[in-house]
């Protein structure tokens, strides 16, 4: 591991400042992505700012009837939280679907948002990488890209963005708090947060360097949200595809959509024109295959990942039904046996 | 410049029992008699080598010893070179500087009562050697039994290097002071300071240098199973490595290192976490549990108790952290069903497959009325 000063942080401004006066810094608040990828000698910061005690981790409500979840409210904070449970159960669906429950408590809401690809030649330093090593090329393009994008991917780079909790997080238009570096503060729609390739896959977000994310705030939903996952294994791995739904009603008719894709592209992959097409209509399961057909129109499959494109469209049908009530869920609503797409580790031994 | 050219005229081989004197070509040897390649010290020759006589538990992948020699390399660096990481691999090391890796092979754990140790007279002694790229020795460091190195002598042993001038470039002890031989030396002091006895904690306190960036050591007070410890750690050494090389609780597994496998479970203000992905620093005023706290004297718990009567293990390697992540989630309630425990249990992977016996003794602890 690459040499690096340590400081902790009590404060925000503290953060900020020792940020600013560290070269080649970074935060660090859970670390479980970042201290594994600068043991791979992937990160190299010069200095780490410790976050974890500046006072960020309160869940709580927001005058316009949301939810704010600070920054350094752990996964597991936010998953188990009441008001996560009872208005937001896709996004505790997604986070439970996701990691292990060691991982869970460790992983900050911010640091989830900032985790880094899971595509292999990012981890491996003997590869080519654009994100890795901006103008190295892409060794994935033609290595084996199974898990790669079929959404807004170039031949610069073709990785995916990891988290599940992020894909829900967009379907239920959630906003980014961050504190700017010199002061100030500005919100960032949670759709517009991560960013595609692009020129520079290097970088993930539009954040600049040195802002520190303060929260994520839910805005006041009272519709029905739902994560969809499918993984190789039952639990405890990333997801191939997977599908965050954000259904508002009016009576027996959709009133408002939002569909989001997981692990198709290099951020949370939001089907608009598909959403588009369910408002104003009753839930029926040939609606949302034209929807799926919809959603997956523009996708561009590499060699080894095309199944991702039937894989999504099913996924994406099925997470629908099950959202509208059309097909009762596989298991209990915020729950992961509601988001694991062909159950959970030894549903196939017993109970 | 050609070091043959410059290299000091005397290159006779020494006897066999005299210790090689610094300008003279270092005896041959083969490097590993119980292997078939025969790779003799002479076909290292192109790169410069260190050779370490040593007793030894010298361990580099120790991260506290990786910090002394971390430490002592910042030490004796001179002004101007920015030595910015140090990693190893295989018989090598790499060192980082400004633009440039330079790698230089090291040769750890030579047997000091072996044959090479007599070809280089120090048997049954602790020794440091420098071979420069021709097989000359440039620098030696010999440590007699009971005697320690002042880590004075060793620094001051490196201080001819930086030489700016051409005409000065062959020091009086015939020390070539291009960039790589500096390094060379450095290393080798380095791995002196961290070898022989006495050494390492002179080395935690290097004289002050402008350490660029820093990865010196930072005092950290850890509180694991309700005993404080004061430490002082590399910045980079994890919670993992701290409970189980600084403060010797090796209950706690290093199966994976990365996360993905959970013997390092243990818990951390009452959540169970990975103490691999944690920096020991990050745990300063948290309360940490391990495996080896769980017990009240000799009464197991009655997870460790379940996981006994139950079978719940082969190999054990990962009981440690299965344990951890039960006694959590009985706590926590998520155990209502075998698929919520399976589910729970998820991070915790087991090569022997012992899972079913795992979920029996998770339901047994539940089972039990006993308080978990």
């Amino acid at each position: 591991m690459h040499p690096f000063r340590y400081n902790r942080a009590q404060t925000v401004e503290d953060a900020l400042q020792s940020f600013g006066k560290e070269p080649n810094a970074a935060f660090l608040a859970g670390g479980t992505s970042q201290l594994d990828l600068m043991k791979e000698d992937v990160l190299r910061p010069g200095a780490l700012i410790d976050i974890k005690r500046v006072p960020l981790s309160a869940i709580m409500a927001t005058k316009d009837g949301g939810l704010r979840l600070g920054a350094n409210a752990s996964n597991t904070a936010v998953a188990y939280h009441e008001q996560v449970q009872k208005r937001y159960v896709g996004l505790a669906e997604a986070i439970l679907a996701g990691a292990s429950p060691q991982i869970r408590n460790m992983a900050s809401t911010g640091g989830n948002l900032l985790q880094r690809t899971r595509c292999p030649y990012y981890r491996d330093t003997t590869q080519a990488c654009n994100k890795r090593e901006p103008g190295t090329g892409c060794a994935a393009l033609e290595g084996i890209n199974r898990v790669h994008a079929v959404f807004g991917a170039n031949e610069k780079c073709i990785a995916t963005h990891p988290s599940d909790m992020c894909v829900a997080l967009a379907a239920l238009n959630a906003v980014v708090q961050v504190q700017k570096p010199k002061g100030g503060t500005r919100s960032i729609p949670f759709a517009d947060f991560h960013r595609l390739p692009g020129d520079e896959p290097q970088r993930d977000t539009v954040l600049e360097p040195g802002e520190l994310i303060t929260s994520v705030d839910l805005p006041a939903f009272t519709g029905r949200s739902h994560y969809l996952k499918v993984r190789e294994r039952a639990s405890y791995a990333y997801a191939l595809v997977s599908v965050a739904i954000a259904l508002e009603m009016d009576g027996d008719t959709i009133k408002a959509a939002r569909i989001a894709l997981g692990s198709v592209a290099h951020k949370p992959w939001m089907a608009t024109d598909a959403a588009k097409e369910l408002v104003g209509k009753k839930p029926d399961a040939a609606l949302f295959r034209a929807a799926a057909e919809k959603a997956f129109e523009d996708a561009k499959p590499l060699q080894h990942n095309a199944y991702k494109i039937p894989l999504g469209k099913n996924t994406l049908v099925r997470a629908l039904m099950e959202t509208s009530g059309l097909m009762p869920l596989q298991g209990t609503a915020g729950t992961a046996f509601a988001s694991s797409a062909g159950g959970v580790a030894g549903d196939d031994i017993e109970g | 410049m050609n070091p043959q050219k410059d290299a000091p005229a005397n290159h006779h081989a020494p006897l066999a029992t005299e210790m090689p004197n610094v300008g003279s070509t270092a005896p041959n040897f083969i490097l590993d008699e119980s292997s078939d390649a025969g790779e003799t010290l002479h076909d290292l020759r192109g790169k410069p080598v260190i050779m370490v006589f040593s007793a030894t538990d010298w361990n580099p992948a120790h991260a506290e010893q990786m910090a002394h020699l971390y430490n002592a390399l910042v030490a004796t660096t001179p002004d101007g070179d920015k030595l910015t990481g140090i990693r190893r691999k295989e018989n090598e090391y790499a060192l980082g500087f400004d633009a440039e890796e330079v790698t230089i092979p090291v040769l750890h754990d030579l047997d000091r009562n072996g044959s090479a140790a007599e070809r280089f007279g120090v048997l049954g002694r602790k020794a440091v050697f420098v071979l420069d790229a021709e097989g000359v020795v440039r620098w030696s460091h010999v440590s007699s039994e009971g005697e320690s190195p002042r880590v004075a002598d060793i620094v001051a042993a490196l201080q001819p290097a930086p030489v700016a001038t051409a005409a000065s470039n062959t020091a009086a002890n015939g020390w070539q002071t291009n960039r790589r031989d500096f390094i060379v030396a450095a290393l080798a002091g380095a791995i002196a300071l961290a070898v022989l006895p006495g050494a390492p904690a002179e080395a935690q306190n290097p004289p002050a240098k402008p350490a660029v960036p820093s990865g010196a050591t930072l005092p950290v007070q850890l509180n694991v199973n309700g005993k404080t410890h004061k430490l002082n750690l590399d910045s980079r050494v994890t919670l993992l490595d701290a409970l189980r090389e600084n403060i010797g609780l090796t209950g706690s597994k290093k199966g994976c290192d990365h996360g993905q496998c959970g013997a390092c479970t243990v818990h951390i203000d009452g959540e169970s976490r990975l103490s691999c992905l944690s920096l020991a620093a990050q745990q300063e005023g948290t309360k940490i549990v391990t495996i080896e706290g769980l017990a009240k004297g000799d009464d197991l718990h009655p997870v460790q108790q379940a996981f006994l009567d139950y079978d719940g293990y082969q190999c054990g390697y990962c009981t440690p952290g299965q344990i951890m992540s039960a006694v959590t989630l009985i706590r926590e309630g998520h155990v209502k069903s075998d698929r919520e425990i399976r589910e729970g249990m998820s991070g915790n992977l087991c090569r022997c497959a012992a899972y079913p016996h795992i979920l029996a003794a998770v339901k047994a602890a539940r089972d039990s009325g006993k308080r978990v």
